[in-house]
């Protein structure tokens, strides 16, 4: 079995070897990485490269179309599942209810009081990241899309591919292989149909957003006008000017959550493309393999930091105040964020 | 912002996403799904709690039978000795019975015997007293026909071998 696969590898790299020098392989125009989404047509106004018009209603973008697939999935899982739920498990309920019941009982271990409360919203960030990160290491999304002129003007639209990884096999024929896989020409851009929802700031955001004005309500709801009384500490009281001082800080940091929240995830996810991106244009045989593994991990570890954080922080706010808890839950911030 | 993509009312969109996938998920996914957990739960409790219940009846139930059955093959053994006894008593009384009712039979037969050599001693008392009266008025008799007297003697007392 060990020298089988060692065998594999072994013929797998002398070929990718000899395809590379034979030209197969992508150029500097196929690396094509853009921090944003990149819209596949603009309600309101007209496509002009890798942006809308301006004066654009609503760009449609690839990852706008990722998180309908990705919502289409989890109502499907509601209503497939949830509703038809059997008291003897089989198959995707069993799944789903292992999925639930893992992260209701670490939520119940933070908070036991209030864990009815919080669960819904960290659930579904786990679920909806979940399956939308490993939806986006699916072989073809990212890589299948259309060819578009790099500035305005003509749209010149056709089935194209780009990352080697995804597309090793394409067929292409042996005298165009100067520029394979399906080169879209000088000037043009290659524009995906599928992008990861995590690889688009507008998602990860609004997550974001939602989750710390959820933890923020929580707080207020379950300490009252005292919830303010942690960041806004008398300089005179027995606390003393220093926790004032830290007051601030925490303010600040229960702040920048937002930003944390949102860059974390998108960095981590946009990242791993651009590093498969990167892999597949060094060297697109075997090379971008063990990278793919890493992603699976990030997809999944990412998604899993969302939500844990998002529970730490709720159990942290509906907590009367207390200093050794803030410093705990910073601590595991700092630690479960890399 | 426009490079990194952040576009208001995308991220308006997505913001109402969020939400509505939050209150559709929370009502339809985890609430059925935490119900059905938690009924799984007591379900499994309680079966565990009635096959406890069960077995311990059954124990109590294997229990009172045994005992049932100490005191059955108590009272049998019971009954059984008292039989005994009531029939060694029943057959020393019958023994007893027995034993009366031969010495009775007995006794009737001696003095039936009694009574009858009673009756016959005195019947042959007065045949005797007859023989004499008539041996002697013979003898008598012959006594006066001289010399006779011996020979009818000699045949009264043989005559009265031979009744007896």
């Amino acid at each position: 079995m060990r020298n089988r696969i060692l065998t594999v590898l072994g013929v797998l790299t002398v070929l990718g070897v000899v395809m590379y020098f034979l030209g197969i392989r992508m150029t500097q125009d196929d690396l094509h990485i853009s921090a944003a989404a990149e819209p596949l047509f603009c309600i309101g106004g007209t496509v002009q490269g890798e942006f809308c018009s301006p004066g654009t209603i609503l760009p449609f973008t690839n990852s706008v179309l990722m998180t309908i697939l990705v919502d289409l999935l989890l109502i499907g899982l509601a209503f497939g599942i949830g509703q038809r739920l059997q008291a003897v498990p089989r198959g995707l309920q069993n799944i789903t209810e292992f999925l639930i019941e893992f992260f209701y009982d670490f939520a119940r271990g933070v908070d036991k009081k209030n864990v009815a409360k919080f669960f819904a919203l960290p659930m579904t960030i786990l679920f909806f990241f979940l399956f939308g990160n490993m939806l986006a290491l699916v072989p073809g999304v990212g890589s299948i899309g259309v060819c578009r002129a790099e500035e305005h003007g003509v749209v010149t639209e056709g089935e194209a591919s780009a990352e080697g990884a995804a597309s090793a096999e394409a067929p292409a024929e042996p005298i165009l292989i100067q520029k394979f896989p399906a080169y879209c020409g000088t000037g043009n851009l290659f524009i995906p149909y599928l992008r990861a929802p995590a690889a688009d700031l507008n998602v990860t955001f609004a997550f974001a957003l939602v989750a710390v004005f959820m933890v923020e309500f929580w707080g207020f709801q379950a300490l009252g006008i005292g919830y303010l009384g942690k960041f806004f500490i008398n300089p005179f009281g027995k606390q003393g000017p220093i926790m004032t001082f830290v007051g601030i800080l925490e303010l600040f940091s229960e702040l920048m959550r937002v930003v944390a929240f949102a860059f974390r995830i998108f960095g981590n996810i946009f990242g791993g493309e651009v590093v498969l991106a990167v892999m597949a244009f060094l060297f697109a045989y075997l090379l971008p393999v063990p990278f793919y593994g890493l992603e699976v991990f990030v997809a999944f570890i990412q998604a899993v930091i969302f939500a844990v954080l998002t529970v730490v922080f709720a159990g942290l706010a509906v907590q009367a105040h207390g200093g050794d808890h803030e410093d705990h839950g910073h601590a595991t911030n700092e630690a479960v964020a890399h | 912002m426009e490079k990194l993509g952040i576009n208001w009312g995308l991220l308006i969109a997505q913001l109402f996403n969020v939400i509505f996938l939050v209150w559709l998920l929370g009502q339809f996914l985890y609430k059925p799904v935490l119900n059905m957990l938690s009924e799984r739960t007591r379900r499994v409790q309680d079966s565990l709690a009635e096959a406890d219940q069960v077995k311990q009846q059954l124990a109590n139930a294997k229990k009172n039978y045994e005992a049932e059955l100490a005191k059955a093959r108590q009272e049998a053994a019971g009954i059984v000795a008292q039989a005994q006894e009531r029939a060694k008593v029943q057959e020393a009384e019958i023994v007893a019975q027995a034993r009366r009712d031969a010495d009775r039979i007995r006794d009737e037969a001696r003095t039936t015997a009694s009574q009858e050599r009673d009756t016959l001693l005195s019947d042959a008392k007065g045949r005797i007293a007859d023989l004499v009266t008539l041996t002697a008025s013979q003898v008598l008799g012959a006594e006066l026909q001289a010399k006779g007297h011996d020979k009818l003697i000699a045949e009264s007392l043989a005559a009265l071998d031979r009744r007896n």
